[in-house]
Formats: structure tokens, sequence, C-alpha cells
């Protein structure tokens, strides 16, 4: 697509997305507001694990901390939303780089594990802290029932996550993140300083992580630890991910869109043949369609217009 | 000091360290031997267990009776799986083998829960509650006999990869893939009858479960995390490394149980496994696969 | 151009040495890959490490450009002590490698291969694409060129740092005979513009007529180290190739 065309479009869908919440109310607006997120939450799992190839199993330990950080600031030290926010923000980000630093000594499975048993301990953790958090009770936030704030809030983070993603793609350190997935050991041999590279990148996905479970904690009103620590949230962002194609820019979109509208209009009429069927669009997706949906389009479409071109001839 | 409560969680840490081994060698077998991940290593303990439920619930088949009837299915089910569809992706990184057991897991765990609906069942026959008192400590006969059957399948386990041929052939495999090609073994075929085997041993600790305690279709996920705690602290791929790891978690669950409070059990099973993952990936015998 | 850590190194006219191993060893569960291995490379020449399988050369370069740690010794290169560096900064400070099978970035094209490392800029990484041939490629994903094809690719990665130091694991391995004398010639030239090479070769036709001087390893040891008419009628080398 032409430059000028691409900037049209992104015009035009941003500013729909703009008008879009006073079009709709209540359910449907909390809907594509809870989309919005998943897109984000999707897209900053993809930033880190879909570029560097370090599959990250615990995002959901920085949604949660986010979430809680914000609620007890909010809760128990009478700060109004946003600093709270900011201060979950950058928490988040010095834990991400501190739990950084032992981990992503760590390759492959290893690393998975361990960023899953990261997970699940801070989840038992805030749970058995309840003093500070409330614990298995809950934490009840002031509440804030403005449906356009939160729409907006999220569509800005949004915003900027995809646009990160979009600018990273095209300097050195998206270069660099790939090269680390595709051949770290390589990498290194080339100069690239890829615990540096991990570190920002890990760090980063963990500060948008902490934003967004900051928002949903004040937007939920009412969080407690095995909701915004759930597991199958790291699993929700991973599945998106990968269904669109990891390591694209609009994979994630493309997974979270569509699977999020399936789980909507779907988990609740049939739920367990829903999952059933989310089994089997998983396993037939590894097996044929590796690179995600959007990921086989974007090889399709590099493959055609190189045949397009005229072959060239070595020697 | 009194010993006593200590004692007896020690106890209770290794009559559940012997199931947890169990269902845990498996795993660790078929990382060992594949290099796959196996995130659906839960829902065939779910199925061994319900395998028993239903055949005692059904065909009035003593749970003890069913075990080979359970190894026999589970082994089908699991040879099955790696033949038609992980086979398929056994060159690639352990991630895809991740997603394609998770998404075999989701699978599993919603046709069941579909079936039979999430309702806890139990087995309950005449001796399901039974008890034993050695110096003062009570001890349930299930635990000890599940204990006991664990490790007859332990060894057996060792046996069968150690004496018999097709075990050698399992371990040449594991060792060097493309060596054990080259002399004429089918590496496919091994994976498969791996996978079954590793399938097979989850059935026995389902049905051990099943006479323990209490059951239910989504029971999987639980045991694929204890599974990977298992198997990191015994060693990945390190297959009698699993009877150290079951023994251990066993014992961590039921002393943090018993001296820190049931909320700080949960705490202290993720810590460990995140401080032995940092510090000595290998396991605590240091023989684990560390790539 | 590239902030690399030049600057550490001694002024290099008049040095003798330029890359040193003294005492090495490094042990894989029980078996020892390097034994005791003191050897060092001048600068400005072509030297050729050679042994039978297992002997320990790619763990030698592995040593080298700090891919693995050693149990034991010491690396130096220009005097500064490298053991334990990361790799990153090695290749910083001027040691290039390419590895015995190949390890280009299969996913990303050509181009992109080229800008991987440290401190490249576009222009050199095109010039060096040129210099190999492979320039009308620049667009393609690495993994759909042909085997002597990567082979170039990695090769002309490994220059992008403008590293002094060169080190090549099995260059010529699996590629026809042109590419060999094609690659051959590349290293001439290199040498004469003031790189170090040293390369390791199972094909001694190729170790004979690029090599000025041939290190000999045999399980972990140095057996043989001189130029090629002396190592060719070695008879110490000739057992640990056919003897055992």
């Amino acid at each position: 697509m032409a430059r000028g065309a691409k900037l049209l479009t992104l015009g035009v869908l941003f500013a729909g997305l703009v008008g879009l919440p006073f079009f709709l109310t209540g359910y449907k607006l909390r809907f594509v507001t809870w989309l919005l997120m998943w897109v984000g939450l999707a897209s900053t799992w993809n930033l880190f694990s879909g570029y560097t190839g370090y599959i990250n199993f615990g995002p959901v330990a920085f949604f949660g901390v986010g979430a809680y950080v914000t609620a007890v600031l909010m809760v128990k030290a009478g700060v109004s939303f946003f600093p709270a926010l900011l201060a979950a923000g950058v928490l988040a980000g010095i834990a991400a780089l501190l739990l950084g630093v032992p981990t992503l000594r760590i390759r492959g499975a290893y690393f998975a594990i361990a960023t899953l048993a990261f997970s699940e301990a801070t989840r038992s953790l805030t749970l058995n802290l309840s003093g500070l958090t409330e614990g298995g009770k809950g934490l009840m936030l002031p509440i804030y029932n403005n449906a356009y704030f939160f729409y907006f809030v999220i569509l800005g983070l949004t915003v900027a996550v995809v646009a990160t993603v979009a600018f990273i793609q095209r300097t050195r350190f998206g270069i660099t993140l790939v090269s680390i997935r595709e051949d770290e050991v390589a990498s290194q041999v080339l100069g690239v300083n890829t615990f540096l590279n991990k570190m920002a990148a890990f760090g980063l996905s963990g500060v948008f992580l902490a934003l967004y479970g900051g928002i949903y904690a004040y937007w939920q009103t009412f969080i407690e630890p095995g909701e915004v620590f759930n597991v199958l949230y790291s699993v929700q962002m991973l599945v998106m991910t990968f269904l669109g194609g990891s390591g694209t820019l609009l994979g994630p979109i493309v997974g979270a869109v569509v699977l999020g509208a399936m789980t909507e209009y779907l988990w609740a009429t049939f739920t367990y043949v829903y999952l059933i069927f989310v089994g089997v669009l998983i396993v037939a997706t590894v097996l044929f369609l590796p690179d995600g949906v959007w990921g086989y389009c974007v090889q399709t479409q590099s493959r055609r217009r190189r045949r397009a071109q005229p072959a060239p001839v070595l020697e | 000091m009194d010993w006593h409560p200590f004692a007896v969680a020690v106890i209770d840490g290794i009559l559940l360290g012997g199931i947890y081994a169990a269902f845990s060698a498996g795993f660790s077998l078929v990382f060992g031997t594949m290099r796959v991940i196996n995130l659906a290593q839960g829902e065939l303990v779910m199925l061994g267990a319900f395998s028993a439920y239903w055949l005692y619930r059904v065909q009035a088949i003593d749970p003890f009776y069913s075990i080979p009837i359970v190894l026999g299915v589970l082994f089908l089910v699991g040879f099955g799986l790696q033949k038609l569809l992980i086979n398929r992706i056994i060159a690639k990184e352990p991630l895809v083998s991740l997603l394609l057991t998770f998404g075999i897991s989701l699978i599993l765990e919603n046709l069941a829960l579909r079936l039979w609906t999430g309702d806890y069942r139990t087995i309950t026959t005449s001796y399901t509650g039974s008890r034993t008192v050695v110096a003062g400590v009570t001890l349930s006969n299930m635990r000890v006999v599940g204990l006991g059957l664990a490790m007859l399948a332990m060894v057996g386990l060792f046996l069968f990869l150690t004496k018999t041929k097709i075990g050698k052939a399992i371990r040449a495999t594991a060792q060097h893939p493309d060596a054990a090609r080259l002399m004429g073994i089918r590496i496919h075929q091994i994976y498969a009858l791996t996978f079954g085997v590793g399938a097979a041993l989850a059935g026995l600790a389902g049905v051990l479960i099943a006479l323990i305690f209490t059951i239910q279709p989504a029971m999987g996920g639980f045991y694929t995390l204890m599974s990977f705690c298992v198997v990191v602290l015994g060693g990945m791929g390190y297959v009698p490394g699993a009877l150290v790891g079951g023994f251990v978690l066993g014992i961590i669950q039921t002393t943090s149980a018993t001296f820190l409070g049931g909320h700080w059990m949960e705490f202290s099973i993720f810590a460990t496994l995140l401080l032995v993952l940092l510090s000595r990936p290998a396991g605590i015998l240091g023989k684990g696969i560390v790539e | 151009m590239a902030e690399t850590l030049d600057f550490l190194l001694p002024h290099p006219e008049g040095d003798t040495q330029m890359l040193a191993l003294k005492q090495l060893t490094k042990a894989f569960g029980g078996v020892r890959a390097i034994d005791n291995l003191t050897v060092s490379f001048e600068p400005h020449r072509v030297h050729g490490l050679i042994g039978p399988n297992g002997a320990g050369k790619t763990t030698l370069f592995n040593l080298t450009s700090g891919t693995l740690r050693p149990d034991n010794g010491e690396i130096s290169f220009n005097g500064v002590p490298i053991t334990w560096w990361n790799p990153w900064n090695i290749a910083r400070l001027g040691i290039g490698r390419t590895f015995q099978t190949i390890r280009i970035f299969p996913k990303m094209t050509v181009l992109q291969n080229m800008m991987v490392p440290y401190g490249t800029d576009p222009s050199r990484s095109v010039e060096l694409l040129e210099f190999v041939g492979l320039r009308e490629f620049r667009d393609a994903p690495a993994r759909e060129l042909s085997y002597g094809q990567q082979k170039l690719l990695e090769f002309a990665r490994a220059l992008v740092t403008s590293p002094r130091f060169v080190l090549l694991d099995e260059p010529t391995a699996g590629v026809n005979p042109i590419l060999v004398e094609k690659i051959m010639g590349h290293i001439r030239n290199l040498t004469r513009d003031g790189k170090t090479f040293i390369v390791i070769e199972h094909d001694m036709k190729v170790i004979m007529n690029l090599c000025e001087r041939i290190v000999v390893l045999h399980n972990g040891e140095k057996i043989a180290d001189g130029p090629p008419e002396m190592i060719k009628t070695n008879q110490q080398v000739i057992d640990a190739y056919f003897g055992d």
C-alpha cells in the first residue's frame, strides 16, 4: 500500500475509533472497551515475546501488580487515579528489570516455566498479604462509572502500544530483537548486547501490562487476586498473538479481535464446546499455519511480490 | 520440641510424593526423549482417574482391577496423540509443542466437562476409607497403597527402560536421535511408544488419585503444574529424578501447610520452583537437561 | 562509525602476539575438549587449525569468541585479558567468527542480516554484499538462498564490524569448487589488507594452499605447529588422522 493510502486508512480508522463510543451504549460500549484492552494486551505480550522469541508465560503477573498497586494506593493512601497508575507503571518496570536479571539468562522452556512460577508466586503472595491487599476478600476501589472515560483511556494506551511496536519495528532495536529470536548466539558474536536488549523489551512490556492492570482495576471497581493474576489471562494473550501471528505488528490485533469477538458471542452460550473449538483452532494453527493467520498473509504477500520481479542470476 | 507434627508432615509428604513422582515420571520421560513439553499431562491423569471412576460406577469393576485396563487405554490415547499430531512438529522448538499440547489439553478438558459436567466425584468402596495406626500416626490405607503402587510403577519403568529392547531404543533415541536412526530405529515409532508409556503412567497415577481424592474434569491444570514442579526439582528429562522431585515437593507441600498455614503452602511451592530454576536449573541432583 | 572497543588495544604496530591462549582447559562431563592448551596467533596471516573430529577446534573458537567459558586458563587479545568477557564485547574488540553449521538469521532478509552487527551503517553493509556478489538478493529471506550463498552471507556478515581477527569455521565445507576458489581469494585479499584469519578446515588442499602456519589439535592438545611442509610430513599428525 502506498504511503499516502496507508496514512489515510489510519486516519479514518482513528477517527472511527474516537467517534465510536458516542454511538454505543452500555453493554456494547463495555465490549468494545474490553476488546481494545485485549488488543493492547496481546500487542504488549508480542512486543517482548513475539520479537525476541522468549515465551513469557506469566505476563499477568505485571497486570496484577499494576492492578493492586493502583488499587492499594487509591484505597489505602488516598492517591488519585492517574498518579497511582503512574506509580504502578514505574514499580512494575522496576520489578520487571529485577526479575529480568536472573531469568533472562536462561533459555526456552525454562524461561517460560520461570515466568509462570513467578506469576503464580506473585498471585499467592498477594493473596497472603491480606493486611495490605485484603487477600481473598478482594479490594474495592472508589467507584467511577464513566464508561467514556475508560474507553478513551484504554484507547489511548492501546494506540500508544501499537505505535511503539510499529516504531520499534523500523529501528535497529527491532532488528536486534528479531536477531535474538532467530539466533541469539550468532547475534552475540556480532557485537549485539543481547542481555541489555532483552531487558529493555521486557521492562517496557512490564510497564505497559501494569498500566492496563491499573486501568482495569479502576474500571471494574472490584478486584481480587484470583482474577487479576489469572493464569488464563496470560494464556489468552499468548493464544491471541499466536493465532494472529507473533512477531508481526497486526498479528496480535487480528488475533485479539477475532478471538475476543468469538469468546464474547460463543462463550456464554456454548462454554465447553466453545473451548473445545478454541483447542481445535490452536491445534490446527500449530500444524498448518504456524505463522498465524496474519503471519501467513504477510508471507504469501512478500513471496508473491518477489516472484513478480525478474529472477536475479548469480554470476 | 514436639516432633510429632513434623513427623506426620514428612510422612504425609512422602505418601503424596510417591504419587507426584508417578505422574511426573512420564512428563520427564517425554521431555527427555523428544524435548516435548506436554501441557496435557494433567488431562491424561484426569482421564485415568475418570476411567477408573466410570468402570467402577457402570461396570462395578474394582479400581485395582481396572488398572490394567486404564494402562492399556491411556497408552493407546497417548500413542495416538503422538502419532497423529505431535510427531508432525517434533523437530521444532519446545514452544510449538507447548502450544500444541495446550490445545490438546483444552480439547480434552472441555470434552470431559461437556460429557461429565463439572461435578465432583469420588470412588467409595468398602476399603477406601480405611486407616491404620502406626506408632501413633494415623495413615490412610489408600495413600499407603498408592505409594506402594507408585513405587512399583517406577521400578517397572526403570526395568522397562534398562532391560527391554524397546526401552533401550527409547534411551538411545533420547541421547542421540540421528545415531539411533542410522542404526535402524524408527524414531517416530519410538516417539509414539514413549508418549504412550508416559500417558499410561499418568493414567495409573490417575487411578490412585481417584482412590484418594475427589476428582473433577477440570483437575488437570493443577497436576500439570505439579508435574512442572516435580520435574524441575528432579531434573528435566532425568526420569529417576522424578522420584526425588516428587518426594521433595510432597514434603514441601505438607510441611509448609502444617507450619506456615494453608495459604503459604502455594507460595512455598512456587517460590521453591522459581529459586531452583534460577540457581540450579539442572535440578537438585544436577542431572537435568539444560539447553 | 562504530564505537568499537579498539581504543583498549595498544597501538598495533610491532606487536608479535595478537591472540594468545594460555593453559586453556575446557571439559564437558568427563571429556576434556581442550586440555591445557597454549598457543598464540600472530597478526596479518592466515593460520590453519586442523585435527580429527572431536579434536577441540570448534571449542577453541567458542572459548575465544566468548560463547563458552573455560574451566581454566587465559585468553588475551593484544595484551587485554578477555577470558571472561561477554561475547558481544569480544566482538566489539575486533574478533569476528563464523560457524560450522551456518548460523544466519533465516527469516530476516539478506540485508537485514547484514544490519544486525553492532555499529553498522547501511552503506557498509551493501558494500560488503557487493563484495561477495549477493547484492541482488538483499531483499530475499536468508533461508531462501542456496547453501553456498548462505555461506557467503555469513562470511560477509562477519566482516561488517571490520574485525581485525576473523575465525572461520569450515568456510568451504559443502561448497562447490568455484566458490571455494572465490572464498580463498577473498581471504587472501583481506589478509593483504591487514586482517588476520584462523581457519578450521578439513579440506587439506585448501589449508595447504591458504595457510602460512598450521596448528594441529588432537584430543584437545596441540600436537604440531608449523608451516604446511612441516605439518605434511609430521608423523604425529599422520597418526592422529589415520591411527587409533
